[in-house]
């Protein structure tokens, strides 16, 4: 924990460097960084602290909490309170939210091309103000993976961009491949020895201080890494004989894989669990069984549903993890929460699906300490819908990056003239469409009133109070 | 088999999909009267939560029911007293809508191949029919996603590779079982993909004639009473005795389209497919010609310049545009997702009622097969599907398909499909 501790204080650091205000007391700052953390406290003084305050939405947590009509309070970036009595300050910013919803941002395991032409150094490279990256968070998207970054879009910002780095280390186990998977069962054998030889050494040292500490050469650090819980091993795997050699692996050795892919996993979904596996998901991918096969096999919509059943943390993402300006709706990063949606057609919760794209993902980065849901002490990342986030007619109305407005769908062109929303105090005037205004042709088939949506809360319609008898 | 629905309400958002008109009193001709089974004769009802019928007057019953006799459909409406013998399903959570249509679909074969000939510009002697895989997984998947009709037809790698064939997704069954007409239609991809062929170039130019010369000669045999069986359907298709559906994208080639097809061959009954791209800014001219538009998979145009994203169904909407349809070209969309191109549609702006017509109703009537599928009305297949909620909602699921009458696909007895 204390390697996330000093990440977290660094981050902070950057963060207060960037911002100019002061550094919480995190960490045990080391002689060398007091004079810095003097000026810190001088710029304290000068720098008032900035809040921000989303009110009267109903803030949907995403730990399962939900509050109607509630505040959530942001204090340089980071959440101060939610609630129902929060007191704001006169200075804050607010933002009003009455009759929307609140939803932590969302976070995607994987993207591509969200933060501009970078070279993978993303601290140096990232280009804050890419068209994709506004249209990422116009879809909810507050982190994104890539290229096992864990990163923040922060429009129009560089600092603190990086979440966390190299969390995931990707590992091949499959028996399409016997000689390299023996190779790896023997790197988890040799440094789980190396292990219990160093923690042996550490006792008995206490009584001979001449005691030799056991080498550590020809110990693989990745695995010795995964062993010691410093990183999550990633597998890529679909079959069910890999992703059982795996479930195997983890057990015999004591780790929790993340399998990406895993479309056979409903097959062996009791083994994943048990091996507290998570898995990332396409709750769309499509395999055919094998028509030889006896067994279960192939792909199954129910896929997220009966592993989520078996204690298998479900992580979804779509199939095409860049933004595909091509035509092509419904299956792209921006359309995260849609193919969440095919995970509950299949069976997942929704307070489960909600999870596969906002904290179960934030886990699997390494970041859930800071990002993935709406708790005090978290980053306020947060979205605001006019709907359920999973609803396919539902648009983000506002995203708000560490306390800040990031987003705001009447004030940019993208999706403005769908469904104009009603004006409010941060959107004072709507925006006209050019060249649009003519009206739809009086008995068109386009009707221009369009249809009441109706939220979760709606019961079933009421059974029939006269229900024909049964001849 | 019926017994084994299950009503368990999901928790679904009951969402969009809501009448755009309100309940009036029942009008027979439009409902239908429940008949009294004969001897030896099946009929069972649908009690369910919601039924949109999708007939002319857009009716809408919360609760409703839906009769059924031998595979026919007797009655959509209010709750009213069944006679003897009817087999009642109690669905009261979930809602009813006829089988869905695409008219741009080529999974007959099973996959990729077969389905371009690529031999001349124009073959319109060919036929899809013989390609047909009956209950290929495709056509299974389908039906298990609500889609229970398909225009299967040739790919659009030339100007003409014959004409399609539609057809029921029976996940059992010959292929006399499935086809519902054959040929049920002509293919033509005017631009957009069949460009590197033709005998005249490689251009829009070339093949703009290409096409249109074919037209003239089946209309001099026409006139000439000339019985030339190399041309014997693409005789009917410019008589207007069967429809064809155009692959066409862009602003320009829509134009042509339209031009050629709407304007300088009237007695055609063309369907615009695809149109997408910046189709869309000719959706006045598609309008005022009145020729029926089927869009997808493309569903919105991104506008750089503008940084805008316009969905095509709504711009073809505003623009009064006649029939919109919507189409996933399966397998480039795979085919169970044909409710998801409504879906994107009316997320990008379009009304959600219109949308369930555009793959519903609406690809019936632009093929002037309305009188058989496409609604729930007395006298029309029953093809019907039981959703767990609005069917445009990815997460509301298919609980039960039947076609003509018959259960087709059950969610607990097939295990869910999709």
């Amino acid at each position: 924990m204390k390697f996330w501790i000093d990440r977290r204080s660094l981050s902070v650091l950057a963060f207060s460097a960037c911002m100019g205000f002061a550094l919480p007391s995190f960490g045990s700052p080391s002689s060398a960084q007091e004079g810095e953390k003097k000026e810190e406290e001088k710029k304290k003084e000068e720098k008032k602290d900035e809040w921000f305050a989303v009110l009267n939405g109903d803030v949907y947590t995403g730990t399962g909490a939900v509050l109607r009509g509630a505040t959530v309070l942001s204090k340089n970036g980071v959440i101060e309170s939610i609630g129902h009595d929060v007191e704001v300050p006169t200075e804050a910013k607010t933002l009003d939210a009455a009759g929307l919803r609140v939803y932590p941002g969302l976070v995607a395991i994987n993207s591509a091309g969200l933060f501009g032409n970078t070279g993978g150094d993303f601290a140096d490279s990232v280009d804050p103000y890419n068209q994709r990256m506004t249209l990422a968070l116009a879809s909810g998207i507050t982190t994104a993976g890539q290229s096992n970054v864990a990163l923040k879009l922060k429009r129009r910002e560089i600092k603190g961009v990086v979440l966390r780095e190299r969390y995931l280390a990707t590992l091949s186990f499959t028996n399409s491949n016997p000689q390299g998977k023996r190779e790896m069962n023997e790197r988890f054998e040799r440094a789980a020895r190396y292990l219990r030889e160093y923690r042996e050494w550490e006792e008995k040292k206490r009584d001979n201080k001449d005691l030799k500490e056991p080498a550590a050469s020809g110990v693989d650090s990745t695995v010795r890494s995964i062993l010691e819980g410093r990183v999550l091993a990633r597998f890529n795997a679909s079959n069910r004989e890999d992703l059982l050699e795996i479930a195997r692996l983890a057990q015999r050795f004591g780790f929790r894989p993340v399998i990406d892919g895993c479309i056979e996993g409903w097959t062996v979904a009791d083994e994943l669990g048990r091996a507290g596996a998570y898995a990332v998901i396409t709750p769309r991918d499509r395999r055919d069984k094998e028509e030889q096969l006896v067994r279960d096999g192939g792909s199954s919509i129910e896929n997220a549903a009966i592993l989520h059943r078996s204690g298998v943390q479900v992580c979804v993402i779509p199939s095409t993890t860049g933004v595909d300006l091509g035509g092509i709706a419904g299956r792209d990063i921006l359309h995260l929460p849609i193919e969440a949606g095919f995970a509950v057609r299949g069976g997942l919760t929704d307070q489960a699906a909600l999870e596969s794209i906002t904290i179960v993902p934030a886990r699997l980065l390494g970041v859930s300490h800071r990002v993935g849901s709406l708790e005090k002490g978290k980053d306020c990342d947060l979205i605001v819908l006019d709907g359920d986030v999973m609803h396919y007619q539902s648009l983000v109305q506002y995203t708000v990056v560490e306390g800040k407005l990031v987003y705001d769908k009447s004030q940019e062109l993208f999706y403005a003239h769908i469904r104009p929303r009603p004006s409010t105090q941060l959107a004072p005037e709507e925006r006209k469409d050019k060249g649009e205004a003519e009206e739809p042709k009086e008995g068109a088939e386009a009707k221009p009133e369009e249809a009441p949506k109706e939220g979760d809360e709606t019961k079933p319609d009421d059974p029939p109070k006269d229900p024909p008898k049964d001849g | 088999m019926v017994s084994k629905l299950a009503i368990v309400a999901l928790g679904l958002s009951l969402g969009a999909c809501a009448a755009p008109r309100k309940q009036e009193a029942p009008r027979d001709a439009e409902l239908g009267a429940i008949q009294p089974l004969a001897q030896g004769e099946q009929g069972f009802a649908l009690l369910c939560g919601k039924v949109f019928t999708l007939n002319e007057a857009d009716d809408v019953f919360a609760p409703g029911l839906v009769v059924v006799r031998g595979s026919k459909v007797d009655y959509a409406g209010p709750v009213v007293e069944l006679p003897e013998g009817y087999e009642l399903v109690e669905a009261p959570t979930l809602w009813a809508t006829p089988g869905l249509i695409d008219l741009h679909s080529h999974i007959q074969t099973g996959g990729w191949g077969d389905i371009n000939d690529m031999v001349l510009a124009m073959n319109p002697e060919y036929r899809t029919s013989p390609t047909i895989v009956p209950a290929n997984p495709d056509i299974q998947r389908a039906c298990s996603a609500g889609v229970t009709t398909l225009f299967g037809i040739p790919g659009s790698g030339t100007n003409n590779s014959g004409f399609g064939v539609l057809y029921k997704t029976r996940c059992s069954g010959s292929y006399e079982g499935c086809v519902l007409a054959d040929p049920g239609g002509m293919k033509v991809a005017q631009a957009y993909n069949p460009e590197r062929r033709g005998d005249l170039g490689a251009t829009r130019t070339g093949m703009a004639w290409t096409i249109e010369d074919a037209l003239q000669r089946a209309e001099a045999a026409n006139a000439a009473g000339r019985d030339d069986k190399s041309l014997a359907n693409l005789q009917k298709v410019v008589k207007g005795e069967l429809p064809v559906l155009i692959h066409t994208a862009g602003s320009d080639a829509v134009h042509t389209t339209i031009e050629m097809w709407g304007e300088r061959y009237p007695a055609t009954k063309p369907v615009l497919s695809h149109g997408c791209f910046d189709g869309w800014k000719v959706a006045p001219y598609a309008a005022r010609i009145g020729i029926p538009v089927n869009l997808g998979p493309r569903t919105f145009d991104w506008r750089q310049s503008e940084g805008e994203w316009v969905g095509t169904p709504e711009r073809y909407a505003k623009a009064g545009a006649n029939l919109i349809t919507v189409n996933t070209d399966a397998p480039v969309m795979p085919q169970e997702e044909l409710f998801l191109q409504s879906t994107m549609g009316a997320r990008y702006g379009a009304d959600s009622y219109l949308m369930l017509k555009a793959c519903t109703v609406n690809p019936a009537k632009s093929f002037g097969i309305d009188a058989l599928v496409g609604s729930l009305r007395p006298g029309r297949h029953a093809d019907i599907v039981l959703w767990h909620g609005d069917p445009l909602d990815p997460r509301a699921s298919v609980e039960s398909v039947w076609i003509e009458g018959k259960l087709e696909y059950d969610r607990v007895r097939d295990r869910q499909r999709f």
